[in-house]
């Protein structure tokens, strides 16, 4: 496919490009999504195939365009079925995070007037019909898996399987009927509504069109990486929530210009597991996860025995030499390159082989701040860690282009975005990515755009003359310390979650004499750490109060304090005594903090550590 | 578009499987889009196959470089290897004790002896044969294994022995009192149509591939409905039962099977040593045969293999030792002694320190690599192996 051909794609409505795609490589395949055990093939036709005969169903039901679906599911062959056919004919899909709470469904379903509700499974009818009363635009409940559904008499029910074999075959006139559908989408239609994540206050649901997301976003992506489109079959894998804006770009439109072919697994839970079968050629995800997966190695060789250890130290320390010289751009000696090469044979080449990223050219991070730490280490390992900047409101906005970049930039910005700063320093964007608004909240969007048009964006940075953008932090974001300090909070929050051992942290420097924190343990690394140890515990909070596990972290705040400057250093800390649960609302469904009800949560623990602030304060008075 | 349509509405979103490959060595090897791959007895090739060839290579460049002596050693081994996997079957992955396991290697030398003497049996007829008769045996000697286990299984199964050497010891009085030394149970060299087993190096690769087929066959056995069947019996016999698994038949199943291997690694031994006699199946071959798979590990079908040639190897590698050392003249006289002695060591230590035998050991060299550079783990459940 030449870069012709891409584009006139990726200008077409959604449904139109699918099925030109399907046109063109009707037998390649699309879609492998795992079911006991194996991974089913779907090839483009198919695919198409799918979504004719889930879109007809759908016009059956009566879904007309301009009206919304919902969908609730994990990641599966359904959800991208149910979506294309969705936008195909014309209407509006919309995902929701499985982990969200009872109250964030009917607030979506009810601020999207979603007509239709498909359903991976018994377990989130069972959440939507719970808040049936606020949703009473449902008209159909579409579910996957039926099987936990005997005893529902809901007439709305309606096994999704049934739209795929219908008992009364779909007539001539029917598929004649959903042609002419296709054909009347336009690309600056609205598609679809990503929700944002609602850190403060109600999530409100961005209006995507077709080109937003096909020109911002997947055509992007082929531009800045040329080879995802080459002839090769390119792996990816789809875990992440389809909700989600990036997922979405990555996995349901960018196949439609590429040779991507989507893997999705058994279950999302069992993300190493699918990794390690697919091998994929880009790997994408969130920092957490790629925090996640190399606290897990690094905690695994701390165990090991001690030739292994020894060898991971010494490979380790060529490969930071290595990468220091590299990242800044001075030649590398030819001896401390050859020790490199044996270093990533002998060590980083089998560990990698372990996450199933041996063979992964690009390891994307993107959603929000990684951790330098956690990429600098995924680069001395090898892999090609990039750091990208997308937002939904935008599409893509910038990825870092070279090999192994230097960590914490987001790097140049894609080839079709304008990017402009603005006098306080916020940077605003325009393009064809930019949204058209947010659904039903006209002085809301009004505020997101400034008066010639453009969106800003709510970040605080610098663009260089190469297209470089750097990030300071949320324009919202700035704390001021007692002493006038102006401190980033994401920057310190970053270094303390370099350590394999922590996996949240919350900082609290507003106002207050010095920066403290809160923060959350890995459990797994710890648990093992303690296991290891033979410290006794029952549970997550008894593991929180062990003297040995605050000393652990009290010696990682210590050693990442090291990195930052005087005024920065967490002074205090706590342990949080619970796992953050997005379902409990300590979070939102993408994990980042809801502060508000972070901070009335553990205020006694905030309070503690400033307690000899408020003791002076009460002998001053 | 419509067109499209009218021919494939209505396909089910789980479907057949796709005929179209990719690359296959561009893709991951753990990618399986069917359940054929996934059953593959010898999974994702690669790095394997590699193993395989320079296994092969060695195993057939072997006659080149050892003396006749050496390759006559590795005929033991492998012929000993075939009746161990008999055992295997029954004690290691049934979890059936036999302690009678000579009886089915006599039955089957007698019968090719026998066979050949009375009816004038070949080699390529009178083999199988006395692996049936070996199976029948087994069967026979399986009926207590439905009431009793354990020790006392164990004593039925001696008692099996003890009763085939005394037929065995009636036969040959008979035979010498009624054809007198025409009676002899001596057979010719095996002639197979295309070439004749006179030679040692002959004998080597004759027995190389029937050992390689068995050791696959019962590779196989091991995947299959029956195989499976003998490792829940041996995990937990109610538990089998309750998933509806036929334990009376599995168990005369897995003696049978047991006596056939036993019976035919008899019938070879008769017809590679020319003749038979029931002096050499005595209860200490029963023991040592069960070492066998001691040492090699239980359930493994490459501990059989590795458990036969290190309990046949040894005492040859204890004499040569000896010879090299200088020390014939003193100890030349003990060396029986000294053979046991080792055995017996060799023996209580991997009871004490290595359970899970040669297997067992090779399996977690290899996963010290596998994992490397993570902390080892043992992935292999007892039941699995």
């Amino acid at each position: 496919m030449d870069d012709a051909t891409r584009r006139h794609l990726a200008n077409l409505p959604i449904g139109q490009a699918l099925r030109e795609r399907a046109a063109l490589t009707p037998d390649a395949v699309f879609v492998r999504e795992q079911q006991f055990g194996i991974y089913a093939e779907h090839t483009w036709s198919e695919y198409l195939a799918d979504v004719e005969a889930f879109a007809c169903g759908l016009v059956r039901l009566g879904v007309r365009p301009g009206e919304t679906v919902a969908i609730m599911s994990d990641p599966s062959y359904l959800w991208m079925v149910a979506d294309s056919a969705v936008i195909s004919i014309g209407a509006i899909s919309f995902g929701i995070y499985t982990t969200c709470s009872t109250e964030e469904v009917a607030h979506q379903v009810s601020t999207a007037g979603a007509v239709a509700f498909v359903s991976e499974n018994q377990e989130y009818v069972d959440k939507l019909l719970t808040v049936d009363a606020q949703c009473p635009s449902v008209r159909h409940i579409l579910v996957d898996d039926t099987r936990a559904l005997f005893g529902y008499d809901d007439t709305r029910i309606v096994p999704a399987g049934q739209l795929f074999t219908p008992e009364r075959p779909y007539t001539l006139e029917e598929s004649d009927a959903l042609a002419d559908l296709v054909a009347a989408t336009r690309a600056d239609d609205v598609a679809l509504l990503v929700f944002t994540s609602g850190t403060t206050g109600q999530s409100k649901a961005a209006m995507i069109t077709h080109r937003n997301f096909m020109v911002g976003g997947a055509y992007q992506l082929c531009r800045v990486f040329p080879d995802m489109a080459d002839a090769q079959e390119r792996a990816v894998i789809c875990h992440l929530s389809l909700a989600h804006a990036f997922e979405r770009i990555v996995c349901l439109y960018s196949p439609i210009l590429t040779s991507m072919v989507v893997h999705i697994g058994e279950e999302v839970e069992q993300l190493t597991a699918t990794m390690l079968q697919t091998q994929p050629y880009y790997f994408h995800a969130v920092p957490r996860i790629w925090q996640k997966l190399a606290s897990q190695a690094i905690t695994s060789i701390d165990r090991s025995s001690p030739v292994k250890r020894l060898a991971y130290r010494q490979a380790m320390s060529v490969a930071r030499r290595y990468r220091a010289l590299h990242w800044e751009g001075s030649r590398v000696p030819w001896l401390l390159r050859a020790q490199y090469a044996v270093a990533r044979a002998l060590v980083f080449i089998p560990l990698l082989r372990k996450f199933g990223l041996s063979r992964t050219a690009y390891g994307l991070t993107a959603g929000t701040h990684t951790p330098e730490e956690v990429q600098r280490t995924w680069q001395c390992w090898g892999l090609n860690l990039i750091n990208g900047l997308g937002m939904t409101e935008v599409g893509f906005v910038a990825f870092q282009r070279q090999r192994c970049p230097r960590a914490g930039a987001v790097g140049q910005q894609v080839p079709d975005l304008q990017v402009r700063v603005a006098a306080d320093g916020e940077l605003e964007y325009r393009g064809a990515g930019v949204f058209r608004g947010y659904l039903n909240q006209p002085e809301r969007t009004q505020e997101t755009f400034t008066a010639d048009g453009w969106f800003c964006s709510g970040d605080v940075g610098t663009v260089g003359t190469d297209g470089e953008i750097v990030l300071r932090d949320r324009k919202k974001d700035i704390m001021i310390t007692a002493g006038g300090k102006n401190i980033t909070p994401s920057l310190i929050e970053n270094t303390i979650k370099g350590s394999p051992y922590v996996s949240e942290c919350v900082l609290f420097a507003d106002g207050h004499k010095y920066p403290t924190a809160l923060i959350e343990l890995d459990t797994d690394a710890v648990q093992e750490w303690a296991e290891n140890r033979n410290l006794a515990f029952t549970g997550f909070t008894s593991l929180t109060e062990l003297p040995e596990v605050k000393q652990l972290i009290g010696a990682e705040v210590d050693r990442l304090n090291q990195q930052l400057a005087r005024v920065e250093q967490v002074k205090k800390f706590r342990i949080l005594p619970k796992e953050l649960d997005p379902e409990e609302g300590d979070t939102t469904p993408t994990r980042k903090i809801r502060r508000a009800h972070f901070e009335r949560m553990f205020q006694h623990l905030v309070d503690e550590m400033y307690a000899d602030e408020r003791k002076e304060l009460q002998q001053l008075q | 578009m419509s067109d499209t349509l009218t021919r494939r509405t209505g396909t089910p979103v789980v479907r057949r499987r796709s005929l179209r490959s990719t690359n296959p060595w561009r893709r991951s090897p753990y990618l399986r889009t069917d359940y054929r791959s996934e059953l593959a007895l010898f999974p994702y090739s690669g790095t394997r196959l590699a193993g395989i060839g320079i296994l092969a290579v060695l195993l057939l460049g072997f006659p080149l470089v050892a003396d006749t002596y050496w390759l006559g050693v590795a005929n033991f081994a492998a012929i000993a290897a075939i009746g161990a996997l008999g055992l295997q079957v029954v004690t290691g992955m049934a979890g059936q004790l036999s302690l009678g396991h000579a009886a089915f290697l006599a039955v089957g030398g007698f019968f090719a002896a026998g066979l050949y003497l009375h009816l004038g049996l070949p080699f390529w007829a009178a083999v199988p044969a006395a692996a049936l008769a070996g199976a029948l045996l087994g069967a026979v000697a399986g009926l207590p294994a439905l009431r009793i286990r354990g020790f006392y299984l164990g004593i039925t199964t001696l008692a099996v022995q003890y009763v085939v050497v005394a037929a065995g010891l009636r036969y040959q009085n008979y035979l010498q009192t009624s054809l007198g030394t025409s009676g002899s149970l001596s057979v010719p060299a095996p002639d197979l149509g295309l070439f004749s087993l006179t030679e040692v190096w002959q004998w080597y690769l004759f027995l190389l591939v029937v050992l390689t087929v068995l050791a696959l066959g019962v590779t196989n056995l091991r995947r299959s409905s029956l195989g499976r069947s003998f490792l829940a019996v041996r995990q937990r016999e109610l538990a089998a039962e309750a998933l509806g698994v036929d334990v009376a038949r599995v168990k005369i199943a897995a003696f049978a099977l047991s006596g056939a291997l036993g019976g035919l690694a008899g019938a070879l031994s008769t017809y590679y040593y020319r003749n038979v006699s029931i002096e050499d199946f005595d209860l200490l071959l029963s023991v040592s045969y069960l070492a066998m798979v001691i040492i090699g590990g239980l359930g493994s079908v490459q501990g059989a293999i590795y458990g036969a040639v290190f309990v046949t190897a040894t005492p040859f590698l204890v004499g040569k030792a000896v010879e090299v050392l200088g020390l014939t003249a003193v100890l030349g006289t003990r060396l029986r002694a000294i053979e046991l002695g080792v055995f017996a060591l060799t023996m209580m230590g991997f009871l004490l320190f290595e359970p899970q035998g040669l297997a067992g050991v090779w399996q977690r060299v290899k996963a010290y690599f596998a994992r490397w550079p993570f902390k080892y783990t043992d992935m292999t459940t007892s039941a699995k192996r």
